[in-house]
């Protein structure tokens, strides 16, 4: 990795994303210029994408040369936590229909409290439950949003 | 960080204290949030609408919704979804959940669409019929500062110059675009079609010239009124009442109508209980006098058909369209 | 003499008891809905429609448009405080509003909101008194060329200034149109890049892209400093704007409000674009454009003034021609036929009362927003007084209630929080995501405009420079793109401290 700097690194991604979506876009037909198909804009959007990045990659390469190397992203920086967080979320999304809005904002919100940047307990408990309720009875009760139950039918 | 949020939990205690107190005074005033949720319609019913709203589809469809929505005692919200001649809004309803809490307007266009191109659905079986409420009338219109007085006119300078017309519909696939299409193959014409999301926008487009016509349902009736559009065709069985110059294609000596409806569906799977709620909202709605202004105000004329007969319907009018355009050579895919 | 005699009667109309109670009902509503993020003033006009049936129809309209404006006010709140748009009209506000707030700043970026708003909203108030009927006409002029240029104008005027190398910015642009592209193509309905999955038919939205960028990102930023620091400063400066404020902000609440009307005026977009191009352009005339997304308060003042004023402009096009602007206008448009109005030209004569009851309401309104919102800065700022570790977990949830409720919708909250790591990326390797957004909210439109004008010219491209208005947008853009290739080197030179002066 630390043969490249980080816009060498985005530009060689880049490239391969914008090749995927213009190859893609092929698949739902270009059609001629006087009447342009479903596959056009996307197409052109795929190959812009390619375009640029080339051009990143060429002016990274040349800064490159001139020293600028790779800066870490994650150095100095608490990457656990992040990482707690997206898994938090992504634990969420699933587990929202599964377990019912309450009880699976009760865990993602201790856990969070819990994990991220400890709290006592009592803070974490009292703070888990008053948030679940709280964005229940604005959200569900009153705005009438009617987010998912559980199957014990809250 | 501890010490700090222990202070903060006491200093704004008495504050949060208040705010809740506040909001479940609020929540305790606003009424009807302990509804049982059994008995159909327990909550708001989204009506999505193919056109965008100022369209004749949509200004007719709303005091309907309207009227509904008080029989059914439930809020039903209009979702206007346009894109594709309507098809874009039926493609997205087939893949709704079957609870009558998502229905909308299937018309003539998204039905016509499936023939003359690829799309996501099938009109006479993706879907539960619930009513058809009306028909469209269609007519052919330019400026009035344009040189064309009459149909033929029109149609004459259309075959003198090929590619010079450019005419905007509410959609690709639409009868009012299929009956372009047909004029064209009868008179040898090279036309342009520019399809616009709704027939709103294609008015405008007329308004401001970048069209030479549209090929429209009645957004242009207070155009044409005022004196600022030209009507030169109709494409009805019969002259519209309000127009009672302009001929039918019929009358010119074309064999051409154009097929139109108006129906309210559902996705596939509907409960026969929840259809006959809201066939006979929708049925008894169609008597709300705002509705009936509506549709003598934009010339949509009333058809109703309960579901049993608008289901025979769809199977048969998609036999017919998709006959007629197979044989003409229309389907692109 | 006409139009005083026309204000008179507005005022006559507006000034009963009953519409200003609705007018203020409606600037309430409009404001709480602003402020929760994922419930938009389109959703909140339409649930609220059916109670207005049995109220007159000007009390009816004066409360709808008072949501709309209210909403509008309400959207700037979340994007100061947690750097969450409540609508994509205030994502430009997030730049520099949130680091305003992250500096203590909070007050007075509410309050210059507040007064930007209200300052904007009215003189666009003023402004559809005066010219709506001649603007209305030269609306007409735009067809789907000037429309299609007008759009890469408005690209092209925000990738010139994003921070960083323009490929980056151009970059982000074209993915947000590949991204617009994802769903039913809206000229034919056949279906792009779905993968199957069926809430992707609908294209991805506007709001769970936006607070996976802004918002989920911003707080994955900010947890891994936790321990450093803590993340505002506890000490809240002033409430209020200071003279200096005002010095700074009151051209660029002027300039902003001149570009919303005008823009807002046209059908599609008005006020996104406009706030957008309200930043672009107090970044330029600026005389420290660097220090622009580090809490500048002209930052907050022109794009507020732009969208704001843009809701006074969008009205235009539905009161004169009957054309929506936006959704919540298509909304009003159907209240007003449910009450038996025809929006049109011929509107203003057949129902004076109403019109001009309704314009002179929202003057009244946007002075009651004024007021209503002054006391909140110092209820809202307190929220910058929670800790960071619970006020985060908050954070999250209001945006994950917030993507859920648009479609009830599990998918929508994965979108929202695979935007959030997307945005965490960009963020780690430099790219601006605010291109990304404005490709996304244009791209259908774009889209449509690109190929209607093709149909229109038979294929050639000529068409957008040979038509005079889309000639004019065109070159624009092109002066904007060539402009850094001429002094390549000097560019060059400016680019390099960015690299790593981010936090």
């Amino acid at each position: 990795m630390a043969k490249f700097n980080n816009d060498q690194v985005s530009g060689a991604i880049w490239i391969a994303v914008g090749i995927a979506v213009a190859l893609g876009s092929l698949r739902y037909g270009l059609g001629p210029l006087e009447s342009p198909g479903t596959g056009f804009l996307p197409f052109l959007a795929g190959c812009a994408i390619v375009l640029l990045a080339l051009i990143g990659l060429i002016q990274s390469t040349l800064k490159r040369r001139k020293g600028t190397g790779w800066t870490p992203i994650l150095q100095g920086v608490l990457w656990q936590k992040p990482l707690l967080v997206m898994a938090a979320l992504f634990a969420y999304a699933l587990l929202m229909k599964p377990l019912g809005f309450i009880l699976c904002t009760v865990l993602f919100i201790g856990f969070l409290l819990r994990t991220v940047e400890p709290q006592r307990w009592s803070v974490v408990i009292v703070g888990a439950i008053g948030t679940a309720l709280g964005a229940f009875a604005i959200f569900d009760v009153w705005l009438k949003a009617q987010l998912p139950q559980g199957p014990w039918g809250f | 960080m501890k010490i700090a949020t222990r202070q903060w939990l006491r200093m704004e205690m008495g504050m949060v204290g208040g705010v809740c107190f506040f909001l479940l005074v609020f929540m305790l005033a606003l009424p009807g949030f302990a509804q049982a949720q059994e008995k159909y319609p327990a909550k708001s019913i989204n009506f999505v609408i193919g056109y965008p709203a100022g369209g004749t589809t949509d200004i007719c469809a709303r005091p309907l919704v309207n009227a509904a929505s008080k029989i059914l005692g439930q809020p039903v919200i209009v979702v206007n979804k346009p894109g594709g001649g309507s098809a874009v809004a039926v493609a997205l309803l087939k893949t709704e959940k079957p609870d009558g809490y998502t229905i909308g307007i299937l018309p003539s266009g998204a039905v016509l669409s499936q023939h003359m191109r690829k799309v996501p659905y099938d009109s006479a079986q993706d879907f539960t019929p619930i009513m058809q409420y009306a028909v469209y009338l269609y007519g052919l219109v330019v400026q009035s500062d344009s040189p064309w007085k009459t149909f033929k006119e029109f149609i004459d300078y259309a075959k003198a110059n090929p590619g010079k017309i450019r005419y905007a519909t509410a959609g690709a696939g639409t009868p009012q675009h299929l009956v372009m299409e047909r004029l064209a193959i009868e008179d040898k014409i090279k036309w342009t079609h520019v399809p616009f999301d709704g027939g709103g926008p294609a008015t405008t487009a007329l308004l401001g010239g970048h069209v030479e016509a549209i090929s429209q349902t009645t957004e242009w009736k207070k155009h044409v009124e005022s004196g600022r559009l030209r009507l030169l065709a109709v494409y009805g069985e019969k002259r519209m009442i309000d127009f009672p110059n302009a001929p039918t294609l019929l009358e010119l000596g074309y064999k051409i109508t154009a097929p139109s409806l108006i129906s309210i569906i559902g996705p596939k799977g509907l409960p026969p209980q929840v259809v006959d709620t809201l066939h006979g909202a929708f049925k008894k709605a169609m008597d709300d006098p705002d509705f009936i202004k509506a549709g003598n105000q934009m010339d949509q004329p009333l058809l109703y058909r309960g579901p049993q007969d608008l289901e025979k319907h769809l199977v048969q009018m998609n036999q017919e369209v998709g006959t007629l355009i197979q044989n003409l050579g229309l389907r692109k895919e | 003499m006409d139009y005083i005699q026309s204000i008179i009667l507005g005022f006559q109309v507006a000034l009963q008891w009953d519409n200003l109670l609705f007018c203020f009902i409606g600037v309430l509503i409009g404001t709480l809905v602003g402020v929760l993020p994922g419930l938009g003033p389109t959703a909140a006009i339409s649930l609220l429609l059916p109670t207005t049936f049995h109220v007159t129809p000007v009390s009816a309209i004066i409360m709808l448009a008072g949501i709309y404006y209210g909403a509008m006010y309400g959207g700037s709140t979340t994007s100061i405080l947690v750097n969450i748009p409540g609508e994509a009209a205030s994502v430009v506000t997030c730049l520099d509003g949130y680091q305003m707030a992250r500096k203590g700043r909070a007050g007075p970026a509410l309050g210059i909101s507040a007064f930007a708003s209200f300052i904007a909203g009215t003189m666009g108030v003023i402004g559809l008194m005066l010219i709506a009927p001649p603007l209305a006409e030269m609306a007409l002029k735009f067809g789907p060329p000037e429309y299609f240029s007008l759009m890469i104008m408005g690209l092209t005027i925000l990738t010139f200034l994003a921070s960083g190398p323009m490929w980056k910015a151009l970059l982000m642009a074209a993915f947000g149109l590949f991204l617009g592209s994802i769903g039913l193509d809206s000229m034919t309905a056949s279906a792009r890049f779905t993968m199957d999955i069926v809430e992707l038919s609908d294209g991805i939205g506007m709001v769970p892209a936006v607070m996976g960028l802004f918002g989920i990102a911003e707080v994955l930023l900010n947890v891994e400093h936790s321990i450093k620091r803590s993340v505002f400063e506890t000490k809240i400066l002033s409430l209020l704007p200071t003279l200096q404020d005002w010095k700074d902000s009151i051209w660029a609440i002027f300039r902003g409000t001149f570009i919303g009307f005008f823009l807002g005026v046209l059908p599609g977009g008005g006020a996104v674009i406009s706030s957008f191009v309200s930043y672009a352009v107090e970044k330029k005339v600026s005389g420290s454009p660097e220090k622009f997304g580090t809490g500048m308060i002209q930052g907050v003042a022109g794009p507020e003034a732009a969208n704001n004023a843009a809701t006074g402009g969008a009205f235009i096009p539905l009161l004169t021609l009957g054309i929506p602007a936006n959704s919540v206008m298509a909304i009003l448009l159907g209240a007003m036929m449910i009450h038996g109005m025809q929006p049109g030209p011929m509107l203003i004569q057949e129902q004076p009362g109403l019109f001009w009851g309704a314009v002179t309401s929202m003057y009244i309104g946007n002075a009651m927003l004024l007021i209503l919102n002054l006391p909140l800065i110092g209820l809202w700022v307190r929220i910058l007084k929670v800790p960071y570790p619970i006020l985060f977990p908050l954070i999250l949830l209001f945006c994950l209630i917030g993507a859920y409720s648009l479609n009830n919708s599990v998918i929508e909250v994965l979108i929202m929080v695979g935007f959030g790591l997307l945005g965490y990326l960009f963020k780690k390797f430099e790219y601006e995501a605010t291109p990304l957004i404005l490709a996304l909210v244009l791209g259908p439109m774009l889209e449509a405009a690109l190929r209607r004008s093709l149909l229109l010219s038979a294929g050639s491209p000529l068409i957008f420079v040979t038509r005079p208005i889309s000639g004019v947008l065109m070159l624009i853009s092109f002066i904007l793109l060539a402009y850094p290739l001429v002094p390549w080197l000097r560019r060059k030179r400016e680019i390099l401290p960015q690299v790593s002066d981010d936090e």
